[in-house]
């Protein structure tokens, strides 16, 4: 390959906004927030292992990465067994039903106990695994005479009767269709032995729940706290997730935050008035990229134009790099990044209504902004507005957007 | 027998032995073929073997499409048509100081697309004693292809011509780009010019 | 709406995708909605030219959940994702649910129109912060000969030739012009490619 564009590429790599955050922590990628973290905070549930914790954040400021950490923090105490699962990976997210994260928390136990010979696990192994996959069975059902003629059920001399006729009936397990079937006092149960079978060989076991931040639907994600999270937790096993910003700006929210034990903010980081904050967005840079690849101006206009939203600094990075190189540079200059921020900015703009445009001036002008209206809530979701809670909480245009208002 | 009636029986011989081993010129599309030598160039840039930039070469490598009257024939450019052989004249340079152009004509209503004809040429600094050479696939039907000769290249005089096995643009170019190295030290100096 | 997006041409994002590294990286290509068949078959000869691997054309026509199995269950390295003209915001938030399985070694690219692109952006949120920055509107026929560009190639054949373009013409249609490649250019570049002798 050749000289340039291996060395382009290495760069690159380095600032994957997709990539699975873990790989990034194994890289030697990740620097430590400042202050407290949503990881550390995340952690103190080892002082209460059966409590739940809510972790809500906008999208790309790094929630699976705090959730990752936390789960190694949690880990590394004894007689805690931590364990991270993305929801995402194994049911249709936009369709989830209540008993969903009970069903997925009973497979973990279930291969926990693997080792375990038990009667009651053979059993409880049965119905998770049903109620997750789905089964097949032999239906005998009436025929279509004996319908007819013994309409109520109340049964014929067999010489009035067709032979009944069997057939094959599909039911979808709940990790694959919408509606969940009426089993919960079944897995509360399953789950409560489970763990109890587990905790002697594992310790306490937490599980951190991914994906659920890509809920569209505040009432959905209100079911499976009233109901799994619930049932989890009083089965004596620790529950971290990750919630849907939306939450916060829905008629939920006063029922979700006192429904767990802490909940803790992903906010974006206030680069432009927090020093600490931009000291991090810089040791991020500096920690991927190559001594003096990138150029100080350009350095400083990453920052600023991420907003603070660590997947933006990362992506636009690329981006900025991918610019470099086919301008034909040796390194990284502000150029490049007004380029690959402008883009970045018109891509933000697309699908904005003119009433968007007015409360995004306003917005920029004022700095003021209380989301009422689905589509001003849309304006956060979709990282158009920022929110900032240190060291003022504040609503500020994301910086890509402003020249273009 | 004449030796001119001798050569000709010759140049039809040369044409047979090159013409019928080689495979047809044929290509699949015209963007493909593009596409290809964009890949070309733009390694050859990457390796540094081109100096012309990324987004020149972009300004460089055109497309004209004649698609009116029924017909659907294309031609792939490489640089501006240079007669007069000026280095004012945009054109692909290598790092070592030679540059070179290219038009390749291609018809795309035959399935795959048939190479109708090209230019190659490709220029050297000024001290060696050959100033350029040039490939030319002739447009079918051609009294050069008489001679076997409707391939032929141009060994630094656009009158002398001589036969050449077939090549197709992508190995022109590759010749082109790796095929050609200047030497450190020329083998015969011209006295003329001063010794590099 | 295409207007005001940042604008690429084809060698240009050919270029981009033969620069990225291994890794899923997205690109969202914007065009008109009567191009995209013919964006479609030359970008699926042409990508995997640059990416280096093989490509996967998938058609979401069918709808979100068809749309995901298919790129669950493909092997290649790069997909390139079509025909979301029919979706629906709610096609786009399962898609978005299920971020995740949109993983591939290379990545991938969705050619959309513009009225897809903007639902793409207020109902896939999460996606699009994948894709950051790599939105464009595609530039298409950047890499045809401008006017005048055509008129330098053709004053410098009138120039060498002696001849005019009338003459070039009544020469070809009297089977009496040189076969040589100039010729055959200088034709084209009056649109009558027809007259090349074959």
């Amino acid at each position: 390959m050749s000289n340039r564009l291996k060395f382009y590429r290495e760069q690159m790599a380095a600032f994957e906004g997709t990539v699975d955050p873990q790989k990034s922590i194994d890289s030697g990628y990740y620097v430590p927030e400042p202050r407290k973290s949503s990881s550390s905070q995340i952690a103190r549930i080892a002082l209460r292992p059966s409590a739940k914790h809510l972790l809500i954040g906008g999208i790309g400021a790094g929630k699976t990465t705090q959730l990752l950490i936390a789960c190694d923090q949690l880990n590394d105490i004894e007689n805690i067994s931590a364990h991270y699962i993305d929801v995402s990976l194994h049911t249709d997210i936009s369709k989830i039903s209540i008993n969903t994260l009970m069903v997925i928390t009973g497979l973990l136990l279930l291969e926990l106990a693997k080792e375990y010979s038990d009667e009651k696990i053979k059993e409880y192994q049965d119905l998770i695994q049903k109620e997750a996959y789905g089964y097949s069975e032999y239906i005998k059902e009436k025929s279509f005479i004996e319908q007819l003629r013994d309409p109520l059920g109340l049964g014929l001399p067999h010489e009035f009767l067709n032979r009944p006729t069997q057939r094959w009936v599909g039911h979808q397990g709940i990790l694959t269709k919408e509606k969940s079937n009426s089993i919960q006092d079944e897995l509360k149960q399953a789950i409560r032995h489970l763990n109890d079978v587990v905790r002697s060989s594992y310790g306490e076991i937490i599980i951190l729940f991914d994906g659920l931040d890509r809920l569209d639907d505040a009432s959905r994600f209100n079911d499976l706290i009233k109901n799994d999270v619930q049932n989890i937790s009083l089965a004596g096993i620790g529950v971290v997730l990750i919630g849907p910003l939306l939450t916060l700006y829905s008629q939920y929210r006063d029922i979700i935050e006192p429904a767990v034990n802490h909940t803790a903010y992903q906010s974006c980081f206030d680069v432009e008035n927090d020093p600490e904050s931009h000291s991090f967005f810089k040791n991020i840079l500096n920690v991927r990229s190559q001594k003096d690849f990138i150029d100080q101006s350009a350095l400083l206009s990453l920052i600023k134009y991420s907003g603070g939203v660590l997947r933006d600094l990362i992506n636009l990075t690329q981006a900025s790099i991918e610019e470099a190189y086919i301008s034909d540079e040796e390194n990284l200059k502000q150029a490049h990044v007004e380029s690959a921020t402008d883009s970045f900015g018109r891509a933000k703009l697309l699908g904005v209504s003119d009433q968007d445009l007015k409360v995004l001036k306003q917005v920029a002008n004022t700095g003021k902004f209380v989301p009422r209206t689905d589509e001003e809530v849309r304006l956060l979701v979709t990282g158009r507005i920022l929110e900032y809670q240190y060291p003022v909480k504040r609503f500020a245009v994301h910086p890509t957007l402003q020249p273009l208002l | 027998m004449s030796g001119k009636d001798t050569w000709l029986q010759y140049c039809e011989a040369i044409h047979c032995r090159t013409w019928e081993v080689v495979p047809k010129n044929s290509v699949n599309k015209v963007s493909i073929l593009k596409t290809q030598i964009l890949k070309l160039l733009t390694q050859a840039h990457d390796e540094g073997k081109l100096k012309t930039k990324l987004h020149e070469i972009h300004d460089l490598l055109k497309l004209e499409q004649s698609t009116q009257h029924g017909s659907d024939v294309s031609e792939i450019l490489g640089g501006q048509r240079n007669f007069k052989r000026l280095r004012e004249i945009p054109h692909f340079e290598r790092a070592d100081g030679c540059w070179f152009d290219f038009a390749i004509l291609i018809d795309q209503k035959p399935k795959p697309a048939e190479i109708l004809g090209f230019n190659f040429e490709i220029r050297f600094p000024t001290d060696l004693p050959v100033q350029f050479l040039r490939f030319d696939l002739n447009l079918p039907g051609h009294n050069n292809q008489e001679r076997g000769m409707r391939f032929h290249l141009h060994p630094g005089s656009d009158d002398l011509m001589v036969h050449s096995p077939p090549m197709s643009p992508l190995e022109i170019l590759h010749l082109f780009l790796y095929g050609l190295p200047l030497p450190d030290k020329l083998r015969f100096q011209r006295n003329d010019v001063p010794s590099r | 709406m295409l207007r005001s997006l940042s604008s690429t041409s084809t060698d240009t994002l050919l270029q981009k995708i033969g620069a990225q590294p291994d890794g899923n990286i997205w690109t969202v290509l914007v065009v008109e909605t009567s191009d995209i068949d013919e964006v479609i078959s030359e970008l699926s000869e042409t990508i995997s030219i640059f990416a280096e691997c093989k490509i996967k054309i998938i058609s979401a026509q069918s709808g979100a959940s068809e749309l995901i199995e298919q790129i669950v269950q493909s092997s290649e390295n790069y997909l390139l994702l079509w025909t979301f003209e029919a979706w629906n915001c709610e096609d786009w938030h399962h898609l978005d649910a299920c971020r995740s399985s949109l993983s591939k070694p290379r990545g991938g690219m969705l050619v959309l129109s513009s009225t897809s692109a903007e639902m793409m952006l207020n109902c896939a949120p999460n996606f699009c912060s994948w894709v950051g920055s790599r939105i464009y509107a595609l530039a298409k026929d950047s890499e045809l000969l401008t006017d005048p560009e055509r008129e330098i190639r053709l004053s410098a054949l009138r120039e060498w030739s002696g001849f005019s373009d009338t003459d070039v013409i009544a020469s070809a249609e009297s089977h009496q012009l040189p076969l040589t490649p100039e010729y055959g250019e200088w034709l084209i570049l009056l649109g009558r490619g027809d007259l090349i002798e074959r």
